[in-house]
């Protein structure tokens, strides 16, 4: 196909009317030339035209299943393939089994805590200091909803263990301690348990951070 | 205040960083818009449901090719959402032509094109321009735009269809691709 054909063929590619043979041809010709302005203007009305129609409120299953197909295996939640009621008995089984405790700052004791800090595109800024052999660990969190309630996760091999769960101060920010045993394997997540749905209560990861060595 | 189209280009940068909270709001912004789009072609909402998934997934897999600058995520969703469809629909009817005794096809590749070139316009009035001009074309040039736009049918279709020489539909798609892509520059340029 030449740059003529092509461009006789712009109005068709863009509303989708090309057959299979043209369409192929076509795209082989425009991604090795840089002749076709106006094919992005033919497209942007294209896009105008699709854009146009009325909303139409998907199936709530769309979103969780979207969600559950673009997950990588290992950052699958495991509570996204129990029943929903089953899950909470987990969480909560899990959460006591942590004895989870809000103590305020690390004593420092002579141990070498794994610090990690970060922050995420959504404004929120994290600190992390675990001390593994004492299974406790440190976290700070500022840029948080105000108020908002959180989940705090470690993701350990394909398994969502909920360390625990707390309220942002009116500042947005939240500092304590939890008993749990982080490994240095795990990944932390955090999820805002006010955007959940009865399908899925914890609502989507705001991040999931890789932690590191000891 | 952020625009729109700088949210979208934002949420097109943080899917090629691979965050899953940006699909997730990319799928709560957008979802509406693109099943709207898929039902309206194919009329039947589990293979609307099951395009839309597509697509969503495309642009997953698809994240790191995306270049933001040159057009928003919304926008690539809308198109690759349109060309699901419309395989869906071609993929019917073959099937038809399989059961009365015809070839099957080739199954297309949906979706590489969109990223070959991809136009962004994340502009309300833009939208209601264009449908303005739409309302505006004379019926021979509307009904071709329907019929490969919202039908999925290829020119050669709509010319054996309307039994038309097939240079006539391309010439009655070019010229109505014409005039709406006059009305949209010249509200560009004002």
């Amino acid at each position: 196909m030449n740059c003529e054909q092509v461009r006789e063929l712009e109005a068709a590619f863009a509303l989708g009317a090309l057959d299979d043979d043209e369409r192929r041809a076509f795209v082989e010709h425009v991604r090795g030339c840089g002749e076709h302005h106006e094919l992005a203007d033919h497209l942007a009305v294209a896009v105008l035209l699709g854009a146009g129609e009325a909303e139409r409120l998907p199936p709530p299953a769309l979103r969780a299943r979207i969600m559950e197909s673009a997950g990588a295996p290992a950052a699958t939640p495991v509570w996204r393939r129990w029943q929903w009621l089953g899950a909470a008995a987990a969480v909560v089984v899990v959460a006591a089994t942590a004895a989870l405790a809000f103590a305020g700052r690390i004593d420092g004791d002579g141990t070498q805590p794994y610090v990690h800090e970060f922050a995420t595109d959504g404004g929120l800024s994290v600190r992390v200091e675990a001390r593994y052999d004492e299974r406790r660990t440190q976290v700070t969190f500022r840029g948080l909803d105000q108020g908002g309630e959180y989940e705090f996760w470690a993701i350990r091999g394909d398994e969502w263990l909920s360390v625990g769960q707390f309220s942002a101060n009116p500042e947005g920010r939240w500092a304590g301690e939890f008993n749990f045993p982080i490994e240095p394997d795990d990944s932390i997540c955090l999820t805002e348990r006010a955007t959940g749905t009865p399908d899925s209560p914890f609502g989507e990861p705001l991040f999931i951070e890789p932690l590191g060595p000891a | 205040m952020t625009t729109p189209a700088v949210a979208f280009q934002v949420l097109g940068l943080r899917l090629a960083r691979r965050e899953r909270a940006a699909l997730a709001e990319l799928y709560d912004a957008c979802s509406g818009r693109a099943f709207g789009l898929a039902y309206r072609l194919l009329g039947d909402g589990p293979a609307a449901e099951d395009v839309v998934h597509d697509a969503f997934l495309w642009i997953w897999e698809n994240a790191d090719r995306i270049n933001p600058e040159r057009g928003s995520v919304e926008a690539l969703l809308l198109t690759v959402t349109h060309r699901r469809a419309i395989d869906q629909l071609r993929r019917r009817r073959r099937a038809r032509v399989e059961l009365q005794g015809g070839r099957p096809c080739p199954e297309p590749e949906a979706g590489d094109e969109a990223i070959a070139v991809i136009a962004a316009i994340d502009d309300e009035a833009a939208r209601g321009r264009v449908h303005s001009a739409l309302a505006g074309l004379n019926a021979e040039q509307r009904e071709a735009i329907e019929l490969a736009f919202f039908a999925g049918m290829t020119h050669r279709e709509i010319a054996d269809a309307r039994q038309l020489p097939l240079g006539t539909v391309k010439s009655r798609l070019r010229l109505a691709m014409g005039r709406l892509r006059a009305a949209l520059i010249a509200e560009d340029i004002r």
